[in-house]
């Protein structure tokens, strides 16, 4: 009897969420404006806000102004007057989430980061390729990439597997009237991504590079050395000259106008050069152990050295604690959700909470670099949850580390004051594994809405 | 039927488990990291000690300092400060040395096997597990670690490593390692002719080279097709060849004879029969004790008439005075899982050598001294000798017999398999009497 009674209770319950859900999509679809008009204030009412990972979620008015966040109020809050004013009921807002390292914007591009690096075939130098110009906008995925959730992309330019792979340029998802590809970018160039293997091309190869650039760099220094000791000089003899009594009523003849050297021309900087001097971000991609053993090997080589964020795959205990040791080299690591195992066992273990646990930020990048890819994040992110890691740092790692990493930590990753708006709405905890997308916003402009009669199947109806 | 039942992840039993393995090996790391600090004197005191290049030394010691042997004797207090493996009842001997290993510590080799080693080999543990410390690294084949048979390939490069697990500088010991000469498949007199013609040539040219370098001048051209001739003649390293007949083996000795160089026969099948020849002709030969190879031919006679059995063949090279190595029944650690795993019995393929008629010592130097030999790396390994490096093992028995595990394997001086913290092998009772 009693047992009946709680599912009576249960279906009650459940009936009524169910309501709820079917009428979500079409109150939104009602009530939302595809495009905000210019200076309109916009303001969201959600349920559930969580304005940054780590945050607890709380009911909220999201004011948008030209696609920018002017505010976070409080549920109870009093909406600016002329606001438009769009209800998302029972909605989770999430920060749009963001990829620091994709080739989604090639169309042929398949594999995930953490694996392209496997590949032997021989190192290139892509060190002035920009990310930006190997977009096609004639493509339909960049109007796409709205419906994954995801609101930012870090892309990698065309050969992803070189030893010096190229620029990344942060992007958004196009809202299909965009003539320009620049006019997605957020960033053109927001770090260098470097690629190691193990194997005698590529050891020679980055030796060389890698070499060059610091010799370069210490060749710049000894100059600029060299012409300050002689300005120094000169200088000094100037005033001793002075200092000394004048002979008769010669005066000091007045000093030549200085030559002014030719104008060098602007010399466009390598990038490699600006990585060592800290000018420019660098994202490392090593996967295997045996990769990793050799790249420091001649990394700790270097007379000068630089920081960076690493690109792996997973990793057992012992590598994890060798990276660990090298915090002063590697700011961050990228995982894929993936497993690790420990050696000489079956056992497998949960590498970004080994990291995590130490301290060091770990951002996610989906397992497949394609849409449906991204689509699963929460699903594979909600598996990383089961092993250990944290919901906060799970969803950190989406969203507001990699925002950091990319440099964009200011304008994407959370819901702050002078933010992008780009954010997204599930019908849920986004971990929950059954939470479906409502609708993705990107700088206050609606990119993606779940439509009911053809949308994915929700969660009620795979249970 | 809710999908909170469900479990995605590593089941939560095992997270306590995970977490102390981790700890485990930060700990072991902090140790290592110590002990690279400061140089500390170790000895082992109180082993019955096999040193290989003399007889065996009864309650023995052997002290090292900064991954060199300092002392072997018998009765040997060791000097104070020093670290201290008590080995009452147990064994000591060199690291084995397998003269040929098969995708063993190697990641990629592209170029060279020196930039693609991969130190994180899981292989590694099962390699020292079963006390190998040295191998002759050859890059895995196409099918990627089978580690099949078959003959060396000729231009082949190999490297002779140690294996250091975790640790990329001590790994490499000296590379390339040999040369490996591929001889005619088809065995016709006119293929024979041309090889006699291209070591001609390849003479030819090293005098005209030798000539220019008199007069300071550029080096003349060398066509690829003469490239591996000439390193063959050059001998600054042994050269492999693999013949298939005593026809073959006779023309490898004439040639060796003719042009100076360092010949080795791998797998000499019938060539016990002119055992005399190589031990004279001073050919080092690497063979196998077991056998017969998988064949198809399952209804025909398992050894032709006049054939030897494997089991006979070392002792059979022994007697006559020629340098045997034993070879591993298959070069690899790992089958993904498969049966095989050859390498990692090398100490019992020497055992079976036994059975067939050789001495223990000197099945015991046909896996540590002669393979360093024919290596040329007898100066640092094969055995325990003042000055040589302390690669050394302590077992729990004669480490021919099949009951012993090795308890400790130190390479460099350092300590690189412990059994107590080996996930594997630490599960394993020990038996047998000492």
């Amino acid at each position: 009897m009693r047992l009946k009674m709680y599912q009576d209770q249960d279906n009650r319950e459940r009936g009524r969420a169910r309501i709820v859900r079917l009428l979500l999509p079409v109150l939104l679809a009602v009530l939302s404006p595809a495009v905000a008009a210019d200076g309109e204030v916009v303001a969201y009412r959600a349920g559930k806000i969580i304005r940054s990972a780590g945050e607890a979620a709380a009911a909220g008015i999201l004011i948008v102004r030209d696609g920018k966040i002017e505010d976070v109020l409080a549920a109870d809050a009093k909406t600016p007057e002329g606001a438009k004013v769009v209800e998302l009921p029972g909605a989770v807002v999430l920060p749009g989430l963001v990829n620091p390292l994709s080739g989604i914007s090639q169309v042929n591009f398949t594999s995930g980061p953490g694996r392209a690096s496997q590949s032997n075939s021989s190192p290139s130098d892509g060190r002035k390729a920009v990310g930006l110009s190997s977009l096609n906008l004639k493509h339909e995925v960049y109007r796409r990439l709205g419906r994954t959730g995801y609101t930012t992309f870090a892309v990698v330019p065309n050969d992803t597997r070189g030893l010096i792979a190229g620029q990344a340029s942060v992007i958004r998802p196009a809202l299909g009237k965009e003539k320009e590809p620049g006019e997605l970018v957020l960033e053109k160039s927001a770090y260098l991504l470097l690629g190691f293997s193990s194997g005698k091309t590529w050891y020679d190869a980055g030796l060389r590079y890698l070499k060059k650039a610091v010799d370069d760099i210490l060749k710049e220094k000894a100059a600029k050395k060299k012409a300050e000791e002689d300005a120094r000089k000169k200088a000094e003899e100037a005033k001793k000259k002075a200092s000394q009594p004048s002979t008769g009523e010669k005066k000091p003849a007045p000093a030549p106008p200085a030559v002014k050297p030719a104008a060098p021309k602007p010399k466009v900087p390598d990038p490699l050069v600006q990585l060592f001097k800290g000018e420019k971000k660098a994202f490392v991609r090593v996967t295997s152990p045996a990769a990793l053993a050799h790249f420091f090997a001649f990394f700790d080589k270097l007379p000068i050295k630089f920081q960076f964020v690493l690109v792996t795959g997973p990793q057992p205990p012992e590598i994890v604690e060798m990276l660990i040791e090298r915090r002063k080299q590697i700011t961050a690591v990228i995982l894929e959700p993936r497993m690790g195992r420990i050696p000489e066992t079956s056992i497998y273990v949960n590498t970004a909470r080994l990291f995590l646990r130490s301290g060091m930020p770990v951002a996610f990048v989906p397992l497949r670099d394609t849409i449906d890819g991204h689509r699963e994040i929460f699903f594979q992110l909600a598996a990383m949850v089961k092993s250990g890691v944290l919901p906060h740092e799970a969803l950190a790692g989406v969203t507001s580390v990699p925002a950091d990493l990319v440099g964009l930590g200011a304008k994407v990753g959370s819901l702050k004051k002078g933010g992008l708006a780009n954010f997204a709405c599930y019908d849920r905890d986004p971990l929950s594994g059954t939470a479906r997308l409502l609708s993705v916003y990107v700088e206050g402009r609606r990119v993606f809405e779940d439509d009911p009669s053809t949308g994915e199947l929700s969660g009620e109806a795979i249970r | 039927m809710t999908i909170r039942t469900r479990d995605y992840g590593m089941p939560a039993l095992l997270l306590p488990l995970v977490l102390a393995a981790f700890f485990c090996a930060s700990l072991g790391a902090e140790e290592t990291r110590e002990k690279e600090k400061k140089s500390i004197v170790q000895a082992v005191v109180g082993a019955t000690v096999l040193p290989v290049s003399g007889p065996m030394v009864r309650r023995g010691t052997v002290i090292w300092k900064d991954g060199k042997i300092l002392e072997v004797a018998a009765e040997l207090a060791a000097p104070e400060g020093a670290r201290v493996h008590d080995a009452d009842g147990l064994y000591v001997c060199p690291g084995f040395v397998s003269i040929v290993a098969m995708g063993v510590g190697i990641e990629t080799s592209s170029g060279n096997i020196g930039n693609g080693l991969n130190p994180w080999d899981r292989e590694l543990t099962i390699a020292l597990a079963n006390g190998i410390t040295t191998v002759q690294a050859l890059p895995a084949p196409f099918f990627g670690g089978f580690g099949q048979d078959g003959p060396l390939y000729g231009g082949s490069n190999s490297a002779v490593i140690k294996l250091t697990q975790g640790d990329l500088g001590g790994m490499l010991v000296k590379e390339p390692a040999m040369n490996y000469f591929s001889l005619p498949t088809r065995q016709l007199e006119l293929n024979y002719f041309l090889l006699r013609e291209r070591f001609k040539q390849a003479k030819a040219y090293l005098a005209k080279r030798a000539e220019a370098r008199a007069k300071k001048a550029t080096a003349p051209k060398l066509s690829s097709s003469l490239k591996l001739y000439v390193a063959v003649l050059e001998n600054t390293r042994p050269t492999v060849f693999s013949p298939a007949n005593n026809h073959e083996v006779k023309i490898v000795l004439s040639l060796s004879r003719e042009y100076g160089f360092d010949a080795v026969l791998n797998e000499p099948k019938d060539a016990w029969m002119m055992a005399a020849d190589l031990a004279a002709a001073n050919v080092p030969v690497l063979v196998k004790s077991r056998g017969p190879d998988f064949d198809f031919n399952t209804t025909g006679p398992l050894f032709e008439k006049g054939q030897m059995a494997p089991v006979r063949r070392p002792a059979a090279f022994v007697r006559a005075g020629c340098q045997v190595s034993i070879l591993p029944y298959r070069r690899g650690i790992s089958l993904a899982g498969l049966a095989g795993r050859d390498l990692a019995t090398l100490h019992i393929d020497a055992a079976f050598a036994v059975r067939g008629g050789m001495s223990n010592e000197d099945a015991l130097k046909a896996i540590t001294l002669n393979p360093a030999r024919t290596l040329r790396v007898d100066d640092r390994l094969g055995s325990l000798e003042k000055g040589k490096d302390a690669d050394l093992l302590i077992l729990s028995g004669h480490p021919l017999d099949y009951r012993s595990f090795v308890l400790k394997a130190f390479i460099n001086g350092k300590l690189y398999y412990d059994r107590e913290k080996s996930r594997i092998y630490r599960e394993i009772p020990l038996t047998g009497d000492k």
